[in-house]
């Protein structure tokens, strides 16, 4: 399906195609459209309209346990590609269609903090990016405005300036409950931004709390990016494609971008043709893409004479401890969606033993299915039978999840390749997964998770229920194709342009050098929209294919 | 759409009987959804589970201690106890009347107050956030 001007397979040369209709890309095409270049963006998955999400049904939990499941091995929809995992702790979460993973994100909206822009400066492992938390602010600033953060200004964990343009959500008796706890433990604790409208913003309706943000918003309220940049893109003039899954990215007898062939829905092959190639198609399907678009000048894939595309995946491995309190929370009221965060263990310390930090936050817990699962572990007799009452009484409404995001370090061992069997719908290699957790984030982990039982006692909990490592969390894949300056060393350059090719530009997640600890699609979409200023800026002298 | 035959339906209701139980003050799934109504809409959302569970529902129908070989399944094969119980507890906790028991309101719009924020941080609470003497770590420009 084309949105746009009509043509359903347009063979016109664009100023610029976007492979991928996710949050950067909505970004880029936004910004360049709106600036008069012709815009093109092939995008796999589909629109998706807001009635189909599975809030309104009293079946949500079960269909969120398969249809709307994030991980996409398990939801199984042709236009998703299927990924090998078998050699992985994490499985990568996504979602393909117009908006991406927006789709079923929980808009926790964070900056990095200036910290993270300075790993190997700081603590002597890994990398600087070769850009500044003071660069990026004032992009992080226009998105904040873009998505319509509702937040607090004055968190002490960050520097001064950044505030959110609409007030915060209501914390709720979890927020409330667990910040009694951080106070008395005296640890940072802040009203959490969130890019959910906590009034009515634009054409977006205010949060009515739903809890069912990670299944989509029913009532329009969640910033995902079919809604807050696609519809501009378009009455600027960008050509949406949907249903189009891109099997190559090709280039010019210079070995520059010069299009893509692409795949309908019908199987159908197809070119585009363009003058720039803009690749936001997320830090799995970016390395994959770049890998199959090999070709006699780059045998070992395109942009990859690093030999880092694919390398150094970080995918900020979660944990979660949730008390039970022996006092109604009404824990499957929204939105899901943060409470509240804490930065108390976000910045290195040395003397835990480990590099790095993480960001907790508070999350609802949601309805029965959820309250009971909190109890797998137990022996039969504590959770069926007359006890799985007893269960539900103590534990529906009256849970708190602590959550808590970690910091992964950027290692060539953790890493997308292409597999040598499994193929998508259309018989294109899928990617193959290959993560493990390093000591290094173990250890992180469980100091982060004995701090979030001693929050949750402090606060009064009754009892405690951890997840070590949730496998299936949290799709923010990061870092298979590294920024930097030397060639050498990194895949793009400080404008998210490729190194190799000169007209390629990557600007998804897969460009961080390091993963930071906090939820990236803030820090992607600043920088997808610094790099779209930068290719409109720079158009008189940018490179383009023959 | 009716996924189960009346006697796959009345092998669920048995193993039901086990997985939750009525008490003095929750009904049985026989009970409280004695048309299958709900059982059926739980099913339709897991399509996916239904073949599974007719498998297992074909096994335990002629089992005459089945308390026991439930157990066992949950102590053995995970994966299979997984299937029967999300179709027994996905059914039960759709029942209107059993949501009701247990205080569950479902998934609704719930707007809050305009001032409830505020409100909620005007208090010693976030007092404690603001007082919070910590910072982000400085960089090198």
């Amino acid at each position: 399906m084309t949105i746009g001007d009509g043509a359903a397979t347009p063979s016109d040369r664009a100023d610029v195609l976007i492979i991928g209709a996710g949050p950067s890309g909505g970004v880029v095409a936004e910004h360049m459209a709106r600036h008069g270049f012709s815009v093109v963006c092939l995008e796999q998955g589909r629109w998706v309209n807001s009635g189909e999400f599975p809030a309104i049904k009293p079946e949500w939990e079960l269909l969120a346990q398969k249809q709307w499941y994030p991980e996409p091995n398990v939801r199984g929809n042709a236009e998703d590609y299927p990924t090998n995992v078998s050699e992985s702790d994490v499985s990568p979460v996504m979602f393909a269609g117009v908006g991406g993973s927006t789709l079923i994100y929980s808009a926790h909206w964070m900056r990095l903090l200036p910290s993270d822009f300075r790993v190997k400066t700081l603590n002597g492992v890994a990398d600087d990016w070769p850009i500044t938390y003071e660069d990026l602010a004032p992009y992080y600033d226009r998105m904040d405005a873009a998505v319509g953060v509702a937040g607090l200004e004055g968190d002490p964990m960050y520097p001064e300036g950044m505030v959110p343009p609409l007030p915060p959500h209501p914390i709720g008796k979890i927020g409330r409950i667990a910040a009694r706890g951080m106070n008395k433990m005296g640890w940072h604790w802040w009203p959490s931004p969130n890019a959910i409208a906590s009034q009515k913003h634009g054409e977006f309706a205010r949060c009515a709390r739903w809890g069912t943000c990670e299944t989509g918003c029913p009532e329009g309220a969640k910033s995902s990016f079919d809604l807050t940049h696609w519809p501009t893109a378009i009455r600027h003039g960008a050509r949406l494609i949907t249903g189009a899954r891109v099997s190559t990215i090709t280039v010019d007898a210079k070995g520059r971008a010069d299009g893509a062939v692409y795949v309908d829905a019908t199987g159908r092959e197809h070119r585009q043709k363009a003058r720039l190639v803009v690749v936001a198609a997320n830090g799995i399907g970016t390395p994959r893409l770049l890998l199959l678009s090999a070709h006699g000048g780059a045998p070992n894939g395109l942009a990859n004479s690093s030999g880092l595309v694919g390398k150094r995946l970080m995918l900020h491995p979660n944990a979660e401890v949730t008390g039970i309190y022996d006092e109604p929370l009404d824990s499957w009221l929204g939105p899901a969606g943060q409470a509240i965060h804490s930065l108390e263990f976000y910045e290195t310390d040395p003397s835990r033993g480990f590099v790095g930090g993480a960001k907790w936050q508070v999350m609802p817990i949601g309805g029965p299915l959820r309250a009971l699962s909190l109890h797998d572990r137990r022996p039969f007799a504590e959770k069926w039978g007359p006890a799985v009452h007893d269960r539900m009484d103590e534990t529906l409404g009256r849970g708190l999840q602590w959550g808590i995001n970690s910091q992964d370090m950027p290692e060539e061992t953790n890493h997308v390749d292409l597999d040598p069997t499994l193929t998508d719908s259309n018989g294109i290699p899928a990617p193959r997964i290959r993560y493990r957790l390093s000591e290094n984030t173990r250890k992180l982990l469980q100091f982060n998770l004995d701090r979030a039982v001693e929050a949750h006692e402090a606060a009064g909990a009754v009892r405690t229920v951890a997840t070590d490592l949730w496998p299936e969390q949290p799709g923010h894949l990061l870092g298979t194709a590294t920024m930097g300056t030397d060639p050498a060393t990194s895949v793009v350059n400080e404008w998210n342009i490729a190194h190799d090719v000169p007209n390629l530009a990557i600007v998804d997640g897969s460009v961080m050098p390091t993963s930071g600890a906090v939820n990236p699609t803030a820090t992607i979409t600043a920088l997808a929209l610094r790099a779209a200023e930068h290719l409109t800026n720079n158009a008189r002298w940018q490179e383009i294919s023959e | 759409m009716t996924h189960l035959s009346e006697q796959e339906r009345h092998t669920l209701w048995r193993i039901a009987d086990v997985l939750v139980p009525a008490t003095s003050t929750r009904p049985s799934l026989r009970d409280a959804d004695p048309d299958g109504i709900w059982l059926d809409r739980a099913l339709t959302a897991r399509a996916d589970l239904v073949g599974a569970a007719k498998e297992e529902l074909a096994r335990f129908e002629s089992v005459d201690d089945l308390e026991s070989a439930i157990v066992e399944l949950h102590d053995t094969e995970r994966v299979r106890f997984d299937v029967l119980a999300t179709a027994v507890t996905g059914a039960y906790y759709l029942v209107p009347a059993v949501r009701e028991l247990i205080g569950y309101p479902g998934q609704h719009r719930t707007p809050p107050r305009l001032e409830e924020a505020a409100e909620e941080l005007s208090d010693e609470i976030f007092e404690a956030a603001m007082n919070y003497p910590g910072s982000y770590r400085p960089t090198p420009r």
